[in-house]
Parts: structure tokens; sequence; C-alpha cells
């Protein structure tokens, strides 16, 4: 069933943590929630699961209000990111935990922990303690006791965070794979702008206790609506534009955009600017000097200043080594109008 | 959100769970028993002690403060009481300070000897250590009756000395802990710009460990000041404020003038703990996760001189209890020095009643002490309720009762026949009551910080895959808290065990305890038998230590502190 939630507010003393927070979840979906540390990504997902309560709002489960609902009688599955797995119950004990608690029978009980550990590839680990497994391991553990009582919703609280890169790389697909097979609704908090682009199927940024933007990782990249959403995902170049609503500039040079603007903050990814050729056009055409190049094998990064806004430095990418374009070099720069992003 | 946003947020997760709701019931019923509980067995003792204190013939006031400040002999007894605290607190801090030293920052041999051996005095009533030091130093002592001495330790000398002896333990092992962690970053940095060894001590060891000196000092100033029984074995003529609040109750039936006095000692007490609260907080973050551990480089010229001032406190701290062996296995100190074990039949009194007496409290005192203890920290740091805060000041106010004065307490409440409570004055359980409570701040502390290293995490897991309070705590907190509640079990006991001047104002002939008979034996001047009473208080206790320790290696736990 589909997550709803409406108008959520929660402050520890005088600091706001969320500010009427408003998001859908589809069914089936992976959503991610993020954003910087400190953003209320945490809290948001704890108030989800109803580890903690919020001030106002709402939280529905397709039809049903769970915002009274305790945590424990939510039905749903998390995965914390220090794994939390119960120290003195071995692997098996752990996924079965959430079954005892629902008074399943003991052979029930049996085969879905089995069914679990083989979900996880650790069924050769079933007896093990928490502290005889690998980071790894105890993280694939967690997964299969937060899945075992069929949770109606999985949160996963930064899963990955404490492990080593190989081993994320890993569990990153993995996750997505048994949510997929599964077909779960799920909710990932991470900070890690390359998880929620890899994972999800729709990903939500948060700012300061607010929602800035959600949507696809494609939408988020290609339709930033606020500098920081640009910023956040992928690198930008922001520049000043002058008269923006009644016509706009940068420095000295008119701009062609797709859409009428709206704020004084355009944005522009670095993949967006090419070098032109000679006579070769574009919608917007710079003359610019290349101040540094930085070397880093598949690209170069190149630092330039425009003629028209020397005071607003651009940074672009070319492919490969970039033969000819030292500093000082002088060239020309084209951006097409749809690459003008305008950013609130 | 900001840093402080974060750290509430913190704050709250490990606080409470809101999630419990569920549980509330459960929650709220808790903190009401436990509130209760410390009402009347806390709060009402300490209550009763200020009103009797206030209670003149001509009503409420201060009539008996003045009456007690216009005698000549308090201001003496205060004079008496203060400096020999002073005295016998500097000596034990310092002596215990370079046994410390010499235990953690050099490679004296055979550590764990020498560490277990400073420990006796734990082991049995604080007056054993005047009992040992008349037997040695006393007018019919191995000295002066053997050795051709002419000694007097009766007076302020003996009541210093023996205090020195009973507060070491105590002493060492906060400064022991203190000098465990040092960075040895720093030492380094202070070897490789050129200090000497002394300076290094001075500008560095000393430093890093003052906290540690201070809590010591006020610790053992306090325990000291309050303690009763070597003051009126070995005082003498010397007379301290301990002991004239037993002459004054016990003696003269005088209760308000007691009261006066228990509300005095209450003030080095707690300001004292106050003082060690505000020293302790700031104590933190000395070691970071950055920090090198200080390793012990090869001296040999240390380790021999260390190693020689070790072993003479050794055999010091090895002296008292032989000395009381010796006593309690020979026909009459000190003129007939033939083996006997008569002094073990135990044919005076109520027999060897009060020993069982005291087991039985003491184990009584233990389970009790446990879960109580236990209950308010988890009430104090897994619920929130409106009782949480009341309750967490409440639980740790007992460390800055003295044990006597909480004893007079208990008296004046309890045998009371206003109070419905009346019929348990007079019982071995309000003997357990008043054991549990007294000893009730460590154990709440210990089983705190406990509870805290536990994550909430596991809390959080456990309720979120649908377990509640009860569940969670059988099936995950309990199985890896027991090894440290059986650490407080052991704490209760050896304290039930061994105070006395708690328990000097309850006692009845049907509810004797071993402490106390010892005490009576000396007084009547049975000296051997009351050495038997000691070592067989001594012998189980050590016992107990030894069938605790085993259990707990049996089950793999290793690493937990019996001995505080």
């Amino acid at each position: 069933m589909d997550i709803r939630v409406t108008g959520l507010t929660k402050n520890f003393g005088s600091t706001t943590a969320l500010s009427d927070v408003s998001l859908d979840v589809p069914e089936g979906s992976l959503t991610c929630f993020l954003g910087p540390s400190g953003c209320g990504k945490t809290t948001l997902l704890r108030v989800i699961a109803g580890l903690e309560e919020a001030d106002a709002g709402q939280i529905l489960l397709g039809d049903a209000d769970l915002s009274r609902t305790p945590a424990r009688d939510r039905n749903f599955g998390v995965v914390f990111q220090s794994y939390s797995l119960f120290p003195n119950l071995t692997a098996a004990q752990n996924v079965a935990y959430g079954l005892e608690c629902r008074r399943w029978s003991k052979p029930d009980t049996r085969r879905r922990v089995a069914e679990m550990l083989d979900l996880v590839h650790l069924d050769d680990q079933r007896d093990k303690l928490p502290a005889q497994m690998s980071g790894g391991q105890q993280q694939r553990i967690a997964i299969a006791r937060a899945l075992a009582p069929h949770p109606s919703l999985l949160l996963l609280d930064e899963p990955l965070s404490a492990l080593d890169a190989k081993v994320r790389e890993e569990l990153r697909q993995e996750i997505r794979a048994i949510q997929q097979r599964l077909g779960i609704t799920t909710i990932m908090v991470t900070h890690d702008q390359n998880e929620a682009l890899e994972m999800a199927d729709q990903i939500v940024v948060l700012n300061g206790g607010k929602v800035e933007q959600a949507g696809s990782a494609r939408a988020l990249y290609d339709r930033p609506r606020t500098r920081f959403v640009a910023e956040f995902i992928g690198s930008i170049n922001t520049f000043t534009v002058q008269d923006p609503q009644t016509d706009p500039h940068l420095g000295t040079v008119r701009l062609r955009t797709s859409e009428p603007l709206k704020s004084s903050t355009l944005g522009v990814r670095p993949e967006a600017i090419k070098v032109l050729d000679d006579g070769q056009e574009a919608d917007n055409v710079f003359a610019a000097t290349i101040e540094k190049a930085t070397f880093l094998g598949n690209m170069t990064v190149l630092h330039a200043r425009l003629e028209a806004a020397p005071d607003q430095p651009v940074v672009f990418e070319a492919h490969g080594p970039a033969d000819g374009l030292e500093p000082g070099r002088k060239l020309r720069l084209g951006i097409a109008a749809g690459d003008l992003k305008d950013l609130a | 959100m900001s840093g402080a946003a974060r750290t509430a947020a913190r704050r709250g997760e490990s606080r409470s769970l809101p999630a419990l709701t569920s549980d509330r019931g459960i929650a709220l019923l808790l903190s009401a028993i436990m509130a209760g509980l410390m009402l009347v067995f806390l709060v009402m003792p300490v209550a009763a002690i200020l009103l009797r204190s206030l209670d003149t013939q001509a009503g409420p006031g201060l009539g008996n403060f003045a009456v007690t400040f216009a005698d000549p002999r308090f201001w003496d007894l205060l004079v008496n009481s203060l400096t020999v605290s002073l005295l016998s607190s500097t000596l034990a801090v310092s002596l215990a300070y370079l046994y410390a030293y010499a235990l953690q920052r050099s490679n004296v041999p055979l550590k764990p000897l020498l560490r277990i051996v400073v420990m006796m005095p734990l082991f049995a009533p604080s007056l054993v250590q005047a009992q040992g030091l008349l037997l040695l130093l006393g007018r019919n002592g191995a000295f002066n009756r053997f050795l051709g001495f002419d000694l007097d330790i009766y007076g302020f000398w003996g009541v210093a000395l023996a205090n020195t002896l009973y507060t070491f333990p105590y002493a060492f092992l906060i400064l022991s802990a203190a000098l465990a962690v040092a960075d040895a970053r720093v030492y380094e940095s202070a070897t490789m710009l050129g200090a000497r060894p002394g300076r290094i001590f001075r500008t560095v060891t000393l430093p890093a460990t003052r906290y540690g000196i201070a809590a010591a000092v006020f610790v053992t100033f306090s325990l000291s000041v309050t303690d009763f029984g070597n003051a009126i074995v070995i005082g003498g003529n010397f007379s301290v404020l301990a002991t004239e609040i037993y002459n004054k109750v016990i003696g003269q039936g005088q209760f308000a003038l007691g009261a006066v006095i228990g509300v005095v000692l209450l003030a080095p007490a707690i300001v004292s703990k106050l003082l060690e609260k505000r020293i302790s907080s700031r104590q933190q973050a000395q070691m970071t996760d950055k920090s090198v551990p200080l390793t012990t480089r090869a001296n040999r010229m240390r380790d021999l001189v260390l190693s020689g001032y070790c072993y003479a406190v050794m055999i010091v701290f090895l002296a008292i209890p032989g000395i009381v062996a010796t006593a309690s296995f020979v026909k009459l100190w000190p003129y007939n020095m033939a083996f006997s074990l008569k002094h073990y039949a135990f044919d005076v009194q109520n027999g060897t009643e009060p020993l069982w007496n005291s087991v039985y409290v003491a184990l009584a005192t233990a389970g009790l002490g446990v879960t109580i203890a236990t209950v308010s920290a988890i009430v104090v740091q897994k619920f929130r309720t409106p009782l949480s805060g009341p309750l967490s000041f409440l639980a740790i106010l007992p460390s800055s009762i003295p044990g006597m004065v909480l004893g007079l307490g208990y008296v004046l409440a309890f045998n009371n026949p206003a109070n419905p409570l009346n019929m348990m004055y007079g019982t071995l359980a309000l003997i357990i009551f008043l054991y549990v409570y007294y000893n009730h701040a460590q154990a709440f502390l210990i089983a705190s910080t406990s509870l805290k290293q536990i994550s909430s995490s596991f809390d959080e897991a456990s309720t979120m895959l649908g377990g509640g309070v009860v569940r969670t705590f059988f099936k995950v907190t309990l199985p890896l808290l027991w090894p440290t509640l059986l650490g407080v079990g052991v704490f209760f006991f050896m304290r039930a065990m061994v105070s006395l001047s708690a328990v000097i104002f309850l006692i009845t002939p049907e509810t004797q305890v071993a402490a106390v008979s010892v005490l009576q034996l000396a007084d009547r001047g049975a000296v051997n038998q009351a050495a038997a009473f000691s070592m067989c208080i001594m012998a189980i206790v050590i016992a107990c230590l030894l069938i605790v320790r085993l259990v707990l290696w049996l089950a793999g736990a290793k690493s937990v502190t019996l001995i505080r």
C-alpha cells in the first residue's frame, strides 16, 4: 500500500527538525531520503517508524491513519545504521525474534527463518553470533530479520554507511534486487547521492527539515527546482542573471532560454558547456579564457572566465586529455537554451 | 537542524520511546512502586531526623541546636572529628596514590596479589582495623608484650591510623582508575621536549589525575568523619561526633540531641559529595579515540624502589587480618598462646545466630537490592514518566547520607506507633531495606551506566519487530546485563555483611547481626571471640567473592568488577 505523509512537523525544544513535510511513497517503490547530515531525514524516518512522535501531521498507510499507532504495532521492518543485531542471539535467533513476538508456530518460524537466511545467502551462518560475523554479513542478517515478519514497509536508516566501499557496492545491488523481487515498499535514508541515484525509484531531497524536491533521479538531475538540489545532485555552475523576467542578461550577453526565467539564479551543468569550433554556433555563445586545467584521466576539468561576466567563474569538462586547452587560451563556449536551468 | 537540535534528538532517542505507549501502564506502575519505596525507606527516615532535631519540649524550634552548639564539648568533638579525618584522609590518599602508581605505571612483580591484599579492609567491618591495631600496638599487643616496646596507641593516633587503613582501599580504587588511563603521546612529547621524570610527573601525571585525587580525598574524608566502629574500639577517651551520637542515643536515650549531631554530620558529607560530583563531571574527555595507551617501560631502579614500598604496605595490610586470625586461634591472647578452636564455638550471647542472620540479611539485600537498583535504573533511563526526574535525584541521594544517620532516621521513623509500618520495626526485613537504600546510590549508578552502554538501538530494533518492554528486557537486556548485575549483588552482599554504623541502632536481641556482635564482644573485652567473629565474616565474604568469580568465569564473563 502507498504511504502518504502530510504536514509532518517535529520540534526538539526550540529547534525545528521537520517542518510541514508532505510526500508520497508509491507501493512497491524504493524511495530515498537524501540530504546533508542534520537535514531531518533520519528524524523523518523515525517519525514514520513510530520511534519519534510528530508534533503535527499525519502518516497514512493506504487509508489507515497510523499517526497514533505504537511503533511495535505498525508492522514496519527497520534496518539500522549500526546493525543493532541482538549480540546475545545467533543469526537464526535474531531473524526469528519478530516471528516469536507475533507468536508464530515453531515449524512456521523455522521455515521462514530458513527462507530468509537463504534470501540473503547466509544459510551457513545461522548459528553464528553477531560478533563472529563481518559487518556486511551482520547487515544482511539485519535485513533478513526486518523482512521476516512480512512487514508492510521496509525502512533502511543509512544501512550501508558503516561498511567499507567494496561491501557497500555489493550490498547496494543486493538490497535493490531483494526489494524488487519481493516488491516491498521501501524507504531508505542516505547522505550519499550515488547510492540514491543508483537505487531509488524516487528521491526526496531534504534540507533544513523541509522537502526541497521529490522525483526520479533523472527528473532531479535534469530539472532541479532549487540551487540546493542542483548542487547536491551532481555539480553545477550557478550564475546571477540581470533582469531575469524582462530582459535576461549574463553580464553583457543577452540570454536565450527555452522558458521565461522566474528567478535571477541560473544553473548550467558542466557537461552542457561545449567548446565551439570556429564558425560553430549555439543558442548562447560566450567568449572565455581558460584559467586552470586539471587532468583527471578520463576527462579534464577546466576553469574559465567569461568575458561577458569576469566575476562569475565557470567550470566545464572536456573528455580525455584536452589537447591545447591550457591556461591563457581564449575560446568560445556554447550553451543550449534548454540547458539553462532556472533555480529558485 | 543545528548541532543543538541533533543533540536534543539524540537525547530524545535514548531517553524515551514514545512508541511504547501501549507499555505506558507498566512504566507508570513501576515508576510509582519505585517512588513509593524511596519515599518510605529514604525520604521518610531523613525527614524524621530533621523533624526530630527541631523537636523541643517547647515545640518546634532550634532549641536543640542551641543547646548543642552552646556546649563546649560539641566543639571539641567537632575539632576531633575534623582533624582525625583530615589526617587519615591525607595519609590514605598519599599512600594509596603511590601504591596505585606502582601498580599502574611500573613493573612491580605479583601485581594481582598486591591488588587483592589492600582490598582486605573491604571484606570486614571497619572496626577490624582497630581490633588488629590493638592486637599489634595496644597495651596487650604483640609489640608491647613480646617485643618489649612501650607504645600507647589508644586515642587520636589510633583512630587516625585505623581510619587510614580502613579508607585506603576506597582511595586506591579511585586513584587506580585515574592512573589506568593515560595518553602516551603527551608523555612522549614531554620527553622529546627534554623533561626529566620528576618534571613529567609534576607537569603531566599529577595534573591528569587531580580529579581522581580530589574524589579520593572527599570519599575518604566522609568515610572517616562518619565512621564510628574504629573510634569506639581504639579511641579510648578520644571521642568524635560519630561516637557521640551513639552515646547520646544508646547511652542516654537523647534522640533529639542525637538527631542534631546527625544533621551536623550530614553537612560535611553532603558538601564533599557535591564537590566530588562537580569535579568528576569535569573529568571526562581526557582520552579521545585517537589516544595511544601508555605502556610501561623497563626501569630497574624505579621498580626496585616501588616494589619495596608496595611490599611494605602489603605486609601492613596482611598483618592486621593476620594478627586477628592469630588471636582467634589461641587460648587467651596474649597470656596463653596455645592453639585452640574454642573461640569458634561461639558459646556466648546468641551463639552463631548473628552470623547466620548476617548471611541471610546479606543474601536478601543482594537479591532485593539488585532488583530495586535495576528497576530504578530502567525507570529513569528508559521510561519517560513524570516521576523520572525526582527518581533520578532520590536514587543517588543515599551516597551523601552517613550510614549512622540513616540508621537513626530508621529508628525515628519506624519506632513510631503512628507509622503504619511500625510492625516492621525490630525485624530483619527493616534491616534489609536499610542496607538496600543505604547502598542504593552506587548500585544504581553501576546499573545505569551498564544500561547506557547497551545501545538504545536494541530497544528500538525490538520495538520495530513487535516486542514489548517486558520481552525486550528478558530476551535482550537481561542476557547482556546479568554479569554486571551479579557484580552489583556481590557489592550489596559485601556491604551488608560488614556495615556496622548503619544498623547499630536497629539491632534487637532477635535481629543481632555479625558486625554488631564483633563490636559488643570487643567492647566487653572478649578479644579472642571478637577476633573469631571477624574471621568468620571475612571468610564468608571471601567465599562469596570466589564463588561468584567462578560462576562468571564459567559463563565466560571475565571482565566484571566485583570489588568496589
